[in-house]
This record gives C-alpha cells, sequence and structure tokens, in this order.
C-alpha cells in the first residue's frame, strides 16, 4: 500500500489544447479517489501516465514521495484494470487472474492459492476453468479486478470500472466493489464520467475539466462545497437564478427573483441542489420566487415527481422535482413555484 | 457550460503519442539487413547486366531488346493473357464468392476446401493435368471421340493456358472477396432497399463500391501471377505463345545472352512492381473494414430459388474447372502406358532408381524437395514474424512504406529471381554456384509474404490493450510479446509456414534455373521426365505430380483446419 502523488502533469495536445494540464492530487495510503470528468477530460490519459504506458511530457508520478518515473510499467508495482478489460482471450479465467503472479516467478502452490483466494473474493470461484469470451459482462468485469488485484499492487487503477454494464448489475457490482475495497485497504484511484459511482465507490473526488483539476478534496466537501459553479454543475446542482444583484435579491427574467443573503449589490449567480428544492402552487408560503415551467410529470402513483424546466432559451436547465402541492399538479406548460430551503442555496460571484 | 464544453471535446478522443510504444524498427531491421544482400543486390546486378553488359553504360542491349520484335511480341502476348486469365478469373470468381457469402447449400464446406486447394497446387501439376483433360491425348479428347465427334487441339494455344490459370486464380478472387461481402454489414444494403434501390441498384451503389477496393486486390493478384507465369506456360505453351518469364529462363540456362535476359527481367519488374503498388494501396483501404468486420455479419440465408440454381450453377462449373483437370492427372497417373487398363506401375517408377547419371532419381528429389520447403519455411517465419510485426508497430505513412518495402520480394518473378541469383553469387566470397542453399534462400524469399500476411492480418486485428495489459501486470515487453502477442498469433504463424512449405513445394520458376541434378527437387525431376520420349517416362512424370498434388493438397487441407478465423487476406 502506498500514497500516490501526481504532480503537475502535462501531457499530450489535442483540439488546439492540452489533453492534461498541471494536474495535480494526492490519494493517501489505503483511501479511495475517484477521477470525476467529461469524456476528453483527460481521466484515462492520467491513469495510463501512472502506469507507466504513458511517459508524461512534464510532471512527476510519486509513489511514498519516490518518483516512479524512470520505471517501466511493469517495474512499477501499480494494478490497472482497463475500461475494456482487456481479458486475455487466449487464456482461461485462472491464467488471466495467475498472469501478474506468473511474472513476478511466484511458486506454483502460492500462485494457485492465490488465484482461488481472488475468485472467492470477486465471487466468481466456479468460473475458474471458464474462457473468457463465454463470460458475461458482469463476470468479465469480476475477473479484471481479480487480475489487477492478484500481484497485490501499491496502488490500484479502476478505468471507468463499472462502465460497460446496465443498470441493474451496476448497482449491485457497485456495491460489491464498495465492500472489497474498504475490506482490502487498498489505495485506489479510480475514472468515471458518472457521479453516482464516483460517489459510491471513493472516499475523495478530484473534479476534471478539460485537463485541468477544478477541485480536489474529500467527498462530502466536494459535494456539499463546490468552489465554482462548474464544480457544481458536475456535481448535480443546477443554476437557480443569475444577473444583478439588487437590495437583497437577484432576478433572472424567466426564472424570478431569488433572495441573496449579502446586501452587495453586483452580479451573482445563486445554485441549488434539486434534493433541496420542491415543486409548489404559484403563490403557496413556501414559494422562493423563483418559477419553472411543467414538462411532464411521473408516475402516476401517489408521490409525483415533475420534470420542470428553469429559465427559456438556450441556458434552460431540467430537474426532477418533487411536487408538494395539496392538489394534482399543473399541467405540462404550467408554471409552478420552486420550494427551496435558503440555507441550501450557494452563491458564486460572477 | 461544463458539460457541453466536455461533450464537444469529447467527439475528438484523445489519443496522444505513445511514448511507451513497442518500437517498429527493432523488428523490420534484421529483415531489412536480410533483404539488401540477397534481393536488392541480385536485381541492381541485373539492372546493371542490362544497362552495362561490358561494365560501361552502354544502351546497345536495351536497344537489341526493345528493338526487336520478337521480344515485342512475347510482351503483348504476356500482357494480352494476363489481362484475359484476370477477367475470366472475375468472371468466374465473382459470383462464386457470391454464393459462398451468402448461401447455405449443401456440401458448402467441402466445396469451400475444394476451391482454396488450387492456389497452392505446384504449377506443373497443374500444366500437367490440364494437359491431360484436354490435350491430344486427353481425357476430353476421348470423350469427344465415344460421342463420335471431331478431336479438338486446345494445347499449345491460348485457350489451355487461360484455363490453367482460371484454375488456379479463381480461389484467390473467391478468398479475397468472399471474405470482405460476407462481413458487409447487411444493414447498409437493407437501408438501401428501404431508400427504393431495386436488388440490381443495392448491388450498384452499395455493394460493388464497398467490394471495389477487395475485387481491385484480387485483381492486381491475379494479374502478376498470370504476368509472370512460368511452368504452365512452359508446358501448355505452344511456338510463339511465351511470357516474358519462360523467354527469360531460355535466355538464362543458355547463358549466352545474358544483356537481353537482364533487360526483359527489369522490364518485367517494373511491371509487376507497379501492379503491386497499386495493390498494396488497396489492400491498406480494404484492412480497415476487416479489422472492425460487423459482429453481426449476415448469416446464412435459406435461400430463393434463383440463388439455389446460381449456386448450382457456380458448383458445377467449379466442378468442371477444379476436379476435371486433376482427376485427369490421376487418371492419366493410373493409365499411361497400361494399354488400356490400369497399372501402378508409373507410381512404381516414381520411386525407381533410373540408374542413369544423366537422369533425376526421384527418391533423392523429393528427399531434397522435402528438405528445402522445411528449411524455407523456418526461415520465411522467423522473416515473416519479424516482418509482420514491425509493419502492425508502425503507424501511417512508415506503415505504407515499410509493407512496401518489406512485400518487395512478392514483385519479384521467380525466374527473374534466380537468373539475378545465378549472376550475383558466382564469384570471390559470394561463389555460391552450385550451391543448394541459393534454392533454400529463393524459396525463402518467395513464401515470406505468405507469412508476413497471414502473421499481419492477425496482429492488425489485435487490441493494443492486451500488451499493455502485460505490461501493468509486470511482465517486460519481450515477456509480453512471448506471453500475449505470440500465442494469439500462433495459429496464424502456424498458417502462415504451412503455406511456405508447399509453396517451397512446388516452386518452379526459381528452381529450375538454379537447379542441379545432385539436388532436383520433385517439379524439377517432372519436368526432366516429362522432357523424355515415351510413354514410360510420361507416366513417371504423371505419378510424381499425382504424388506432389496429394502431399500439396493435404498440407492445405489441414492448414484449412489449423486457420480458425477465416481472414480475408491471401
Amino acid at each position: 500500500m502506498a500514497t500516490l502523488t501526481v504532480r503537475d502533469l502535462t501531457h499530450g495536445y489535442e483540439a488546439g489544447r492540452r489533453v492534461v494540464d498541471g494536474v495535480s492530487f494526492e490519494v493517501a495510503d489505503g483511501r479511495v479517489a475517484a477521477l470525476l470528468g467529461p469524456s476528453g477530460s483527460g481521466k484515462t490519459t492520467i491513469l495510463r501516465a501512472i502506469a507507466g504506458l504513458e511517459r508524461p511530457e512534464g510532471g512527476d508520478v510519486l509513489l511514498d514521495g519516490a518518483s516512479v518515473l524512470g520505471r517501466a510499467p511493469h517495474r512499477r508495482g501499480v494494478g490497472l484494470m482497463f475500461q475494456e478489460l482487456a481479458l486475455f482471450p487466449h487464456l482461461d479465467v485462472r491464467a488471466n487472474v495467475a498472469f501478474g503472479l506468473r511474472m513476478a516467478r511466484w511458486p506454483r502452490d502460492r500462485r494457485e492459492r492465490r488465484v482461488d483466494e481472488l475468485l472467492a473474493l470477486v465471487g466468481i470461484e466456479s468460473l475458474g476453468e471458464r474462457r473468457v469470451d463465454a463470460l458475461s459482462g458482469g463476470e468479465r468485469q469480476r475477473v479484471g479486478l481479480a487480475r489487477a488485484l492478484a500481484p497485490e499492487p501499491a496502488v490500484l487503477l479502476l478505468d471507468e470500472p463499472l462502465g460497460a454494464l446496465d443498470e441493474a448489475r451496476k448497482r449491485e457490482l457497485r456495491r460489491e466493489l464498495r465492500a472489497l475495497l474498504e475490506r482490502l485497504e487498498t489505495t485506489a484511484l479510480l475514472v468515471s464520467h458518472d457521479l453516482r459511482d464516483a460517489q459510491a465507490l471513493a472516499d475523495d473526488l478530484v473534479v476534471l475539466d478539460a485537463g485541468r483539476v477544478l477541485q480536489a478534496g474529500p467527498m462530502r466537501t466536494v459535494l456539499a462545497e463546490p468552489v465554482s459553479p462548474e464544480v457544481a454543475s458536475m456535481v448535480g446542482w443546477v443554476r437557480l437564478a443569475e444577473g444583478e444583484a439588487r437590495h437583497g435579491r437577484v432576478e433572472e427574467e424567466s426564472v424570478g427573483s431569488v433572495a441573496v443573503p449579502e446586501p452587495g449589490d453586483g452580479p451573482v449567480l445563486v445554485m441549488a441542489h434539486p434534493s433541496a428544492m420542491a415543486a409548489l402552487p404559484v403563490g403557496d408560503a413556501r414559494d422562493s420566487g423563483a418559477h419553472g415551467t411543467v414538462i411532464g410529470a411521473q408516475p402516476e402513483g401517489p408521490l409525483r415527481v415533475l420534470e420542470v424546466a428553469i429559465g427559456t432559451g438556450p441556458s434552460t436547465r431540467y430537474v426532477d422535482l418533487r411536487w408538494e402541492g395539496q392538489d394534482e399538479p399543473p399541467l405540462p406548460g404550467k408554471p409552478v413555484a420552486l420550494a427551496v430551503d435558503p440555507a441550501t442555496l450557494r452563491y458564486y460571484e460572477r | 457550460m461544463i458539460g457541453a464544453a466536455g461533450r464537444a471535446n469529447g467527439a475528438v478522443v484523445a489519443t496522444p503519442r505513445r511514448a511507451d510504444a513497442p518500437r517498429a524498427w527493432p523488428w523490420a531491421l534484421p529483415v531489412l539487413v536480410l533483404l539488401v544482400p540477397l534481393l536488392l543486390w541480385p536485381l541492381a546486378t541485373i539492372l546493371w547486366r542490362g544497362l552495362a553488359p561490358e561494365g560501361v553504360p552502354d544502351a546497345t542491349a536495351i536497344g537489341a531488346v526493345l528493338g526487336d520484335g520478337y521480344y515485342w511480341e512475347r510482351l503483348v502476348f504476356t500482357t494480352a493473357q494476363a489481362v484475359a486469365s484476370t477477367a475470366v478469373a472475375l468472371l468466374v470468381g465473382l459470383p462464386a464468392a457470391y454464393v459462398f457469402a451468402h448461401i447455405r447449400f449443401p456440401g458448402r464446406a467441402v466445396a469451400r476446401a475444394l476451391v482454396t486447394v488450387p492456389f497452392v497446387l505446384p504449377t506443373l501439376v497443374v500444366a500437367l493435368a490440364f494437359q491431360q483433360l484436354v490435350g491430344p491425348d486427353g481425357l476430353l479428347n476421348d470423350a469427344l471421340a465415344w460421342f463420335g465427334l471431331g478431336r479438338i487441339e486446345v494445347v499449345g494455344t491460348i485457350w489451355a493456358i487461360l484455363a490453367a490459370h482460371v484454375f488456379y486464380n479463381v480461389s484467390i478472387v473467391i478468398r479475397l472477396v468472399a471474405g470482405v461481402w460476407a462481413n458487409l454489414d447487411p444493414r447498409t444494403e437493407e437501408a438501401a432497399r428501404l431508400l427504393g434501390a431495386g436488388r440490381w441498384a443495392t448491388l450498384r451503389e452499395v455493394t460493388l463500391p464497398a467490394l471495389a477496393p477487395a475485387i481491385a486486390s484480387a485483381a492486381a493478384l491475379v494479374f502478376v501471377f498470370s504476368f509472370t507465369s512460368f511452368g504452365v506456360v512452359l508446358v501448355l505453351g505452344g511456338p510463339g505463345l511465351d511470357t516474358l518469364e519462360v523467354v527469360i529462363y531460355r535466355l538464362a540456362i543458355r547463358l549466352v545472352e545474358l544483356p537481353a535476359a537482364a533487360v526483359l527481367s527489369t522490364v518485367q519488374i517494373a511491371a509487376t512492381v507497379a501492379v503491386l503498388g497499386a495493390y498494396s494501396l488497396l489492400q491498406r483501404r480494404t484492412a480497415r473494414p476487416l479489422a472492425q468486420r460487423s459482429e453481426r455479419a449476415r448469416p446464412l440465408r435459406d435461400t430463393s430459388w434463383a440463388e439455389r440454381a446460381l449456386a448450382l450453377c457456380v458448383a458445377v462449373v467449379l466442378a468442371l474447372l477444379i476436379v476435371a483437370p486433376l482427376a485427369a492427372l490421376v487418371h492419366g497417373a493410373f493409365t499411361v502406358g497400361a494399354s488400356g487398363g490400369v497399372t501402378a506401375a508409373n507410381f512404381a517408377r516414381a520411386f525407381e532408381d533410373p540408374g542413369r547419371l544423366s537422369f533425376v532419381e526421384p527418391l533423392n528429389a523429393m528427399r531434397w524437395s522435402v528438405t528445402f520447403a522445411g528449411g524455407a519455411a523456418l526461415i520465411a517465419v522467423v522473416l515473416g514474424t519479424l516482418a509482420a510485426t514491425a509493419i502492425a508497430r508502425s503507424r501511417g505513412r512508415l506503415a505504407a512504406l515499410a509493407d512496401g518495402l518489406l512485400m518487395a520480394p512478392l514483385a519479384v518473378p521467380a525466374v527473374v529471381l534466380g537468373f539475378g541469383f545465378l549472376i550475383t553469387f558466382n564469384s570471390g566470397l559470394t561463389d555460391l554456384r552450385g550451391s543448394p542453399w541459393l534454392i533454400v534462400i529463393a524459396h525463402a524469399l518467395i513464401a515470406y509474404p505468405f507469412v508476413l500476411r497471414a502473421a499481419l492480418a492477425v496482429l492488425r486485428t489485435l487490441d493494443p490493450r492486451l500488451p499493455e495489459a502485460a505490461r501493468v501486470l509486470g511482465a517486460s515487453p519481450l515477456a509480453a510479446w512471448r506471453y500475449v502477442e505470440l500465442p494469439l498469433a500462433w495459429r496464424a504463424l502456424l498458417v502462415g509456414a504451412g503455406f511456405a512449405f508447399v509453396v517451397s513445394l512446388g516452386e518452379f520458376g526459381a528452381t529450375a534455373v538454379l537447379q542441379r541434378r545432385e539436388f532436383a527437387t520433385l517439379p524439377v525431376a517432372i519436368y526432366t521426365s516429362l522432357g523424355r520420349p515415351g510413354l514410360a517416362n510420361l507416366g513417371q512424370a504423371l505419378a510424381m505430380a499425382t504424388i506432389l498434388m496429394t502431399v500439396t493438397a493435404t498440407a492445405l487441407l489441414l492448414i484449412e483446419r489449423v486457420r480458425y478465423r477465416d481472414i480475408g487476406e491471401f
């Protein structure tokens, strides 16, 4: 186990900008960090640089404070689970898992024991003799994980570990992977474009866009206190209103006005988290002053969730909100009031 | 709007330069180090001999050849028969490719195996087979006589040559085109139909354009093989019907008109290089769709009536074209000299020491054939593996250059190669006159492109992440190659080695130029027996050809069993 430090990592040039542009972060010994970012944000390139599959043009990668940049991939002691898994098609499940142990010249009996242990760990004891092309998506995922874990890497890298799975299987494997990572106490860095995966699996979050780190820190801190509107929208917040603050309120045409706590005038952006919002009839006591338009309602059950559009034109944002009115919700096209606890809002000066 | 910006960037998938990417040149270097002295030096010698027969630049040889109507006639004939062979091979091969790609019919597996056989059969075997079928005493004339019809003379005309060339090359057309055709995404054709295109319009607007690169590569290969045809023309050609390859052979073994042979060799190489250069470009264009072949390749359909009729036609034509001559060969081997009955005497003679010094001893020839083939296959596998790895690991223009350079031996006709060896390795340290090594080397050079193609097809489709995964799991670059890439490519290498072995067994052009009686090969023995009068000698030649056919066909069928995916190349 080790602490992984990435310092000023710079690499590649694509579409007029650096693919990875001065990225720094640290994953402390035994912690699990997630790199979150849209596709093209440089996540995979960072993983490949840490694994030694890319030689970065600038910056450093350190394990326990010592640079590993000069070490070839096979001497780094870093495990990588590829997004596409890259299972060896000519080997069966056992041989795939044993590959790293063979390379490290483990004696046969220890190797066999370790493989048994890993197959049990990921829950595929019965599949050892199976060909890898005869496995289901979830099983392949488990083999990829067991293979990466087998040589006891100092750091485990996971590239979209739940990427290719359907929703139901994703949920199941997400839970198992979380339990596994907790049990193993391995330092791990995973890459994902899906906030739910990152949230479920990692202790720390590194938010990445266009090759730069926007914010890094403990998961809870980043989710609750995004430092910029960009990070906020990447971790699930939506823009409630944007405009000039005057007399303690900010008004956006077609939305309405929202109170701002500080009396200072100037451009401001108010963001809200959908989990702290609800939809109400216009004129309700809890009306924040901001309004949206109903797009649709689902399902036709005891609890109504409305799809609501906030704002108009190209800056329209869409949220799913609980309907908390007494009556039937308004029909699509009709306005609703947005209820929101002012204490949960975040304000950004523009 | 970060989300939107991210999505816009996401359209460009970042593939930065891989600093740790496996390098190509260490693999290419050993091959190039061998190709330069063994291929380029002989070719340079040929060129120099033509340009400067007496050691100083002198255009008289060129003038003499180009000003001579005799040579012009041969050049025109060579080109014309190659064009005609290509056209007929496509005419027969394309419908057959359709049938093999799409139609389920009884005996399909057998038919598939059958059409792959001609490609590797030794030229002399094929020439003899056609002689036994359509020759003056052939089965066809027997049949005509039985029906009370007049005899026809085909041997010694272009028709016999054409038939033999089509026999050979139909398998190339079927192989190259059916592979691509079967893997075309059926949805594109379905989309065209839904957009209002009829059957023919769909074929013309969607299917043929998609197949065009494959058809063009097939045509280029067939043209080159027919253009440089040697054994077939030597046996089946008549007065005036010589390809350049045959002319060069005659000039070279007489060893008196070296400058003329050199000029003709140069002309021939220029033609093959031009055509194969075009082929190589097209090959690269077809390699891409093959690599990303659709998973939902169209299933074989149960067929309409018209298609069943087409399948039947194709089956009949192929059976006549492929089975009839081979049957005629076997028939001849068992009947010639038996005055109406069946005899095994010819086969007994094929294992007998003739006891005369001037004769080739058949058993000895078989031993040498196998020795040469084994040696050539071994060298070809090593060279082919190295070259294929180098090409697979280079990118863009460099890859095209490497491909062209490393495939160069394919562009050198066999007789020209032998001739080049003959006039290059004849003095000083490299005096290899009369050495069997020259034949092994020539065979290895001729056979190695087959290994290269077979290995390359697999290496190109190999996921680059597999060796990377091995690296991260602790494998050194060499270990990653040894434990991941090699195990995934070994079947292809085995297929390539098998092809190389079979090609060497049947090789006749270079061998004919370089052979000595002491280490003559089976094809040389066949040709020698053929050149002697008497039914006993003819029978012996037929028996040896039958043995050679059986060995090569069996080897090929074994190769087909090893080949687990149908790879479209070659």
